[in-house]
């Protein structure tokens, strides 16, 4: 499928006065592309390469360097498991082959991620995703959840609202770890921690 | 000009400048400690322009503008002895003259690919309060005689892009971007977002230089450094500057470099973004002066360790840096403990990074704590220097088959080789020495642990058990 | 920037000796000099500078600032380091060795060390850098990477990906050299391969220059795969045929074959490139089709094999007869343009000596009669030299697809360009000067002259060009301070050569810099050719009018020396009926070609690897080359056929060998003069005006600034219906040195013509369909391009491409005839 007329002008127009060369708006443009067709074709980057007046193979490079742009059609929800240490230690390995093993997907299949037969879902494990105090973290269509802890890979599945982090776009994630402890949603300290309780100022600050 | 949207009566903001300093400012002693970093977290207004400037937000700015030359701007940075808060440690102030010093166009990037595993400040700081980055980044403008800033924010905080993106259209309403900001003729700066697509190695200021020029994201040579003409972005002079350092920018304007050099450890003062995530109760993000101690942050702040387990070992400063261990707790955990001796070991600096503290109890094995960080450099190379492209993955490789029972005799001696090979500035950007120095301390600190883990799970898949753990494929890597 | 005054050398220590050298001069290049090789992968000196493979690590130790202890060394690259003063550098201190060995380790662990069935095997950076830097044993015992062994990037070029060590240089060569970035590495780290996007492959004509600039065996040429080692090869000095360039190339064989062709350092010339024509195009020299014996048409009208004997004696009895029953004049001699100097110098002597006629011609389809129509300017026709436009600062390219016609020198142009200059692209239409382009003047085909004069006016005036991208060009080349003109060579043999040369030296003279001129040259020695004399004389035809002549027939013999007159003069017809009408056609040929069927005597010569002797390049530089194998069977040197003709037509030109025409036009061509007989290694420019120039000094009126400003040839589209159709050859075309190398033939395009998509869809044509084309002198089917290269009213085809060839439909009296493009299917339709 073509690029929108739309989506051509928007570079022409807002990106390319912003550099000084057109090659720089290459990366907004593969966003603006992706989030238009969803993946990025060969097609779709030949045709950025002419509007960007490079190669195609060029823009191919550049496209397969980053792993978030997607050189094949992908699930509609984008489920990506963050399984870096400070997720891995709570147990986001075992979230991961859960949530995969629920939807019959193999959980290794690796970073380029196993899609659902009814393209509905493409889970895949990825890089830290910034939300290491919400682990395991997860990212569904770039979005946040967590934590999702093993025993909670079903429900999460049933119902992600609930792990969600985010509401709309623009307000703030809600619920500080202290709001989730009450609704019971999260884990429960450990009484055996050996922490001491935190001054009560501090609690401002972690949200 | 107007410089507050319409209908917002900004109450003056306290003179703070030249007030008496608070807080005693030694290491360890955060009373009386103010938070002005995270002071807005939480709030839901907090992402709103007005909120901000009702908070004091542009006073900064307007301090700056109307009454000082850009070179006191930069005077007060360094007087401040304000550190990059990236992980370099590099002093800002020595940045934005060295910048300055050549000609011009410049630019300012601020670098907002916080990707390493167990840092997220920046990433609450763009979601919590975006105008305090805006304003830091117009005064690195202002100071550095700088008209194009762009932010490059990582795909991954898409959130925070649409955040930043409001609120830097909000700036450009309430003339806070744009021409002849407060009325200041010849202040014009243009503000640019771009996103990255997750590429790790976009952390490296001249990856993501590239990668704003539409390229691979691979480190560029130095010299030519950023600052300089042909080093920059575009090849122009450039200022690269982590978030949280550009949001120390209007708190040292409003209180006075003094007050910033006062707070926490001397050598690299100042309220620090702490995060701390892994194996504690209560994994979060805390705002303390420069150098409290491990123990505190674990256990005071930390909420201390889940199930009650012991602390096997802890990322200072998140994946890149070496592990540290139960000994260290009473370490002071700021950029210049971390990276003089005794904190700077034949694998370098042991390295606070952006201050993300991982913490993993007992229950975690050092060789699978390995494997699971060796992977990460793996995948994450870009693949531009020999060492680093093939060594992170022959390390994982090794580390996989030695995980999972496969261990041969040499093999740990073979891996120790490769890291040094890997280590030791060898590679063109610092992602190789990040990729081994986990490994390299864990010979240090943990080399029992990891031959009595090797060689017993060697020995139970030798007598026919299964490790019970599942094999990943090459492809994995 | 700091611009403080930098001293002018630098002096530090390398491995215990001092050396000095240049600020900037980096590590390894300092090393170098003094006799110290540094072992590189990813250096380059061409090349921008990457820091990838680490295998240049040294010890480097800072001189300490004044008063301070000694600073402790480190490890760094020697290609990213630059000299600094009191620098002392260790190359062999143990821990840079340390550092080498894991990078050769590294390097290899993934490598198939396949070496027994590589092509690089014996000339191979990465088993040399192995040999004398690797660890003596591996320890990986990890699975090797897998990867595509075997895949075409091109027909031209292999890829093996596990052999490839990403040291970039191919990639930085096609982004930063030709500026053609149709390779790229794919994905990233551990997984890096290189790659050009699917369904796609290499276009570029400069891409078999990975081939050498790659350090292992990843990249090799699919025409050389499995054909020889190394050290079985034998190797000739040699410069290349293919194009007036005339880069210098090694010509390696093997059992007297030309197994590969390779470039050779001349930086005055080509640097280290080498185009894809020069490179692959070598196999026409061993072709099976080559003609191996001479042929004579006898009685029965049929060409039968002859003896050397017999086919000389049936030349001389009807060279005399035509030139005893009508003279002289009506015989017309073309060649010489693919041809060594000798073989034009033999030639040129061979017409005036022996058939004493002086309508003698290398340049076909010519109308002009001046080879150089800067001449009665006292200038040249080449009046600098290609490393001169890397000091230019505005360079104009007037009727020249120059990537097309000049490969190589394009590059050297490219490198103008990134240097700073500014490119003024002055064509009908687009081209890939263009991309690089700092204005870009479209105008009606055949305006040139106009558009000259409007340079120099700063006036658009008639020409149609944009008003504002005249003055921008105008202001560009009035601020240069050394601006340069190219022009095409066509320019130079057109109608109206003279009025557009006088045009161009008014715009040099008006600029301040009265040699700014230059032409381009159309043939490999074409300038040798005029320069030993094959140019018409005082009442002689230009080669157009001979054909022309000859089709009316006023000339009665056809002398025509590896010339295909029926594919390369301007209308096929015309040419067709010359032959037809001729009563005596004379042809040397490599090939049976279409034009050797009508001759009555074919003398099968022989071809460049298989002579020695001279070119002479577009610059004027003449260069020396050897033979590489011994000439086909049967087959004689067109010099040595012509000393055989002249001695049996009772003149002989009395030459035994290739150097004694070499010796003799040295001594005998004032324009060689200077050399004294000798012509160094690098070649030598020689001036053609060098004793004349100063007949000229006082500024001669150009007659074309006194005569009124010509019509604009170009009509306006639409007019009379029809399109103007453009033409010019391809590098790759449909020629028999092409022809002969299967996977080049593959890079030719598909016969195309290329229209405006707003033409195009007037006339109904869609991408990729048949059309037809059609002028009063046939119609021919060609591929539809549509893009917006072409300017609306205007179509492009090349005229080496195809068969049959484009001048089926030229006619050579009215140049920028009209075509109408059709539909293939329609027109098939209408005819049934």
């Amino acid at each position: 499928m073509p690029l929108s007329e739309a989506l051509k002008q928007r570079v022409i127009n807002d990106y390319f006065p912003r550099y000084p060369t057109k090659r720089a708006a290459l990366m907004p443009t593969l966003w603006m592309a992706q989030d238009e067709l969803g993946w990025l074709s060969t097609e779709t980057l030949a045709e950025i390469g002419e509007l960007l007046e490079l190669d195609p193979t060029d823009v191919e490079s550049v496209a397969s360097f980053y792993v978030m742009f997607n050189r094949r059609p992908i699930g509609r929800k984008l489920i990506e498991v963050c399984e870096n240490p400070s997720c891995w230690v709570n147990g986001a390995s075992q979230t991961l082959e859960r949530i995969c093993h629920k939807l019959g997907l193999d959980p290794h299949a690796g970073h380029s991620g196993a899609t659902t037969a009814d393209g509905e879902y493409t889970v895949r494990p990825t890089e830290c995703v910034a939300a290491c105090d919400y682990a395991p973290a997860i990212q569904v269509n770039w979005r946040y959840y967590g934590p999702v802890k093993p025993e909670d890979a079903e429900a999460f599945l049933e119902n992600m609202d609930r792990f969600a982090l985010e509401r709309d776009g623009l307000t703030p994630m809600f619920g500080t770890h202290e709001q989730r402890f009450k609704d019971g949603s999260a884990w429960q300290v450990d009484p055996a921690s050996n922490g001491a309780p935190p001054p009560k100022p501090k609690e401002e600050e972690k949200k | 000009m107007a410089q507050s949207p319409p209908g917002q009566p900004a109450p003056p903001p306290p003179p703070l400048r030249g007030d008496p300093v608070a807080g005693g400012g030694k290491p360890g002693l955060p009373v009386p400690f103010e938070p002005v970093l995270t002071a807005a977290f939480g709030d839901p207004n907090s992402l709103k322009l007005d909120n901000y400037v009702r908070r004091g937000g542009y006073t900064a700015l307007r301090r700056a503008v109307e009454q000082m030359t850009p070179d006191e701007v930069i005077k007060d940075m360094s007087d401040s002895k304000l550190v990059g808060r990236g992980g370099a440690g590099f002093p800002t102030g020595l940045k934005w003259s060295g910048t300055k010093r050549n000609p011009a166009p410049r630019y300012l990037v601020v670098n907002a690919d916080e990707s390493e595993p167990g840092t997220f400040g920046n990433r609450y700081a763009i979601e919590g309060d975006p105008h305090m980055l805006i304003e830091g980044m117009l005064l690195c403008c202002y100071a550095v005689e700088i008209k194009v800033a762009h932010i490059y924010i990582r795909g991954e905080n898409r959130r925070g892009a649409e955040i930043l993106e409001n609120a830097i259209a909000e700036a450009y309403k309430g003339h806070y971007l744009g021409k002849s900001i407060l009325g200041k003729e010849g202040f014009d700066v243009e503000m640019y977002l771009t996103r990255g697509a997750g590429a790790y190695i976009c952390g490296e200021e001249t990856a993501l230089m590239e990668s704003l020029e539409g390229r691979r994201a691979q480190p560029r040579i130095r010299p030519p450094f950023p600052v300089d003409v042909g080093g920059g972005l575009f090849g122009r002079p450039t200022v690269v500057n982590n978030v949280e350092t550009l949001m120390c920018a209007p708190h040292i304007i409003n209180r006075g470099p003094g007050w910033f050099a006062s707070i926490g450890n001397p050598n690299s003062p100042g309220p620090k973004v702490y995060t701390i995530s892994g194996h504690v109760n209560k994994p979060g993000v805390y705002e303390l002066p420069m150098g409290v101690t491990l123990r505190d942050l674990v256990y005071k702040y930390g909420g201390g360790m889940q199930r009650g387990q012991r602390i096997k070992a802890v990322s200072p400063g998140a994946l890149a840096c070496q592990l540290l261990s139960e000994e260290h707790l009473d370490v002071t955990m700021d950029t210049a403990t971390l990276t003089r001796p005794p904190f700077f070991t034949d694998f370098g600096p042991v390295g606070f990074g952006a201050g993300g503290i991982i913490v993993y109890g007992e229950e975690c094995e050092i060789i699978d704590l390995l494997v699971n960080s060796s992977g990460f450099f793996a995948r994450e190379s870009c693949g531009k220097c020999v060492p680093c492209r093939e060594g992170t993955t022959w390390m994982h490789m090794m580390l996989r088959r030695m995980s999972l029972g496969g261990a041969r005799p040499r093999d740990l001696d073979v891996l120790l080789d490769v890291a040094r090979n890997v280590g030791g500035r060898k590679t063109l950007c610092a992602l190789g020495d990040f990729a081994v120095s986990a490994i390299g301390s864990s010979f240090r600190l943990f080399k029992n642990d990891l031959e009595q883990a090797v060689n017993a799970r060697a020995e139970q898949r030798g007598n026919g058990h299964s490790t019970g753990r599942t094999e990943r494929t090459p492809a994995h890597v | 920037m700091s611009e403080a005054p930098r001293p002018n050398t630098v002096t530090l220590t390398i491995d215990g000796a001092e050396v000095t050298v240049p600020p900037g001069t980096l590590v390894v290049e300092a090393a170098r000099q003094m006799g110290v090789e540094v072992p590189v992968f990813c250096y380059h000196p061409k090349l921008s500078l990457a820091g990838a493979c680490r295998m240049c690590q040294v010890e480097i130790a800072m001189a300490p600032p004044p008063g301070q202890p000694a600073r402790p060394p480190a490890v760094m690259t020697a290609c990213t380091m630059r000299v600094a003063p009191g620098m002392v550098v260790n190359t062999m201190a143990p821990k840079a060795i340390d550092a080498r060995e894991a990078v050769i380790e590294f390097l290899l662990i993934n490598h198939p060390l396949d070496c027994p069935v590589c092509d690089a095997g014996g000339e191979c950076p990465l088993q040399d850098n192995s040999h004398a830097w690797g660890p003596k044993e591996s320890r990986f015992e990890e699975d090797k990477r897998l990867a595509r062994k075997g895949a075409s990037l091109s027909p031209l070029v292999v890829l093996d990906q596990e052999r490839c060590i990403v040291c970039y240089r191919c990639t930085r060569f096609m982004a930063e050299i030709p500026g053609q970035a149709e390779l790229d590495f794919h994905q990233r780290g551990y997984r890096s391969q290189l790659r050009v996007i699917e369904d796609r492959s290499m276009q570029s004509r400069f891409h078999g220059n990975i081939i050498d600039l790659c350090p292992c065996g990843a990249l090799t040429s699919d025409t050389y795969r499995f054909k020889s080692r190394p050290h079985d090869l034998d190797h000739a000095d040699s410069v290349c045929a293919q194009c007036p360039v005339g880069c210098n190339i090694i010509t390696d064989t093997r059992s007297n074959v030309v197994a590969r062709v390779r470039p050779r350092q001349n930086e005055a010339v080509n640097e280290i490139w080498l185009c894809d024509k020069g490179r692959f195009g070598h196999h026409y020299a061993s072709s099976a089709d080559r003609l191996t014996s001479s042929l004579v048409k006898r009685d029965d009208g049929r060409q039968h094999p002859a003896s050397w004997a017999e086919a000389i004696g049936s030349a001389a009895v009807a060279l005399q007869r035509v030139k005893e029953q009508h003279g002289a004049q009506s015989i017309g001699v073309i060649g010489g343009r693919n041809l060594t100097n000798e073989d034009c110098y033999a030639l040129a002597r061979f017409a005036s000596e022996v058939l004493e006629t002086p309508n003698v011609d290398h340049r076909v389809g010519a109308r002009s009669r001046a080879a150089n129509p800067l001449a009665r300017f006292g200038l040249d026709a080449f009046n600098s030299q290609y490393a001169d436009a890397e000091g230019a600062d505005a360079i104009v390219v007037i009727g020249s697809d120059v990537y097309e016609e000049m490969p190589v020198f394009w590059l050297r142009l490219r490198k103008a360009v990134t240097k700073g200059a500014k490119l003024i692209v002055a064509n009908p239409r687009s081209t890939e000067a263009d991309r690089i382009a700092f204005r870009r003047l479209r105008y009606r085909p055949g305006d040139e002259a106009s558009v000259i004069r409007a340079l120099r006016a700063g006036d658009a005036g008639a020409t149609g060009l944009a008003p504002d991208a005249v003055t921008a060009v105008t202001d560009a080349l009035k601020g240069a301070k050394k601006p340069l003109i190219y022009a095409g060579a066509r320019l130079a043999s057109r109608a109206d050569a003279d009025e557009i040369a006088a045009a161009l030296v008014e715009l040099a003279e008006g600029l301040g810099h009265r040699d700014a001129a230059n032409y381009f040259a159309e043939g490999a020695n074409a300038r040798g050719a005029a320069l030993a004399g094959l140019v018409p004389g005082e009442s002689g035809l230009a080669a157009g009018e001979v054909i022309a002549a000859a089709a009316e027939g006023r000339i009665k013999a056809l002398y025509l020396v590896g010339e295909n007159v029926l594919e390369t003069h301007p209308d096929r017809e015309q040419a067709q009926r010359a032959l037809q009408t001729a009563e005596v056609v004379i042809v040397h040929e490599l090939f049976p070609t279409v034009t050797a069927e009508h001759a009555d005597v074919v003398f099968a010569a022989t071809s460049v690897p298989e002579k020695d002797g001279t070119l002479t390049n577009a610059e004027g530089r003449i260069q020396r080359l050897f033979q590489a194998v011994r000439p086909a069977t049967n087959t004689r040197p067109d010099w040595r056929i012509l000393t055989e003709l002249s001695a049996e037509m009772g003149a002989s030109l009395g030459y035994t060998a290739a150097s004694e025409v070499t010796r003799e036009l040295l001594a005998d061509l004032p324009v060689y003069a200077s050399l004294n007989g000798a012509i160094p290694a690098e070649g030598a420019i020689c001036r053609e005006s060098a004793e004349g120039a100063d007949a000229s000094q006082s500024l001669p009126v150009p007659s074309g600034d006194a005569a009124p400003p010509s019509t604009p040839s170009g009509r306006s589209p639409g007019a009379g219906g029809g399109l103007t159709l453009i033409t010019y050859s391809e590098l790759l075309g449909h020629e028999t040195t092409v022809a002969q190398t299967p996977e080049l033939l593959q890079m030719v395009p598909v016969p195309y013509v290329e229209l405006n998509t707003a033409d195009a869809g007037r006339l109904s044509i869609q991408d990729g369909q048949t059309v037809r084309l059609t002028t009063s002198k046939g119609s021919i089917e060609r591929v539809a391009r549509l893009n917006r290269r072409c300017p609306e009213g205007t179509c492009f085809s090349p005229d080496n491409v195809g068969s049959p060839r484009l001048n089926l439909i030229l006619d050579w009296n009215d140049p920028l005839a009209r075509v109408t493009l059709t539909p293939a299917t329609v027109a098939e339709a209408a005819a049934r």
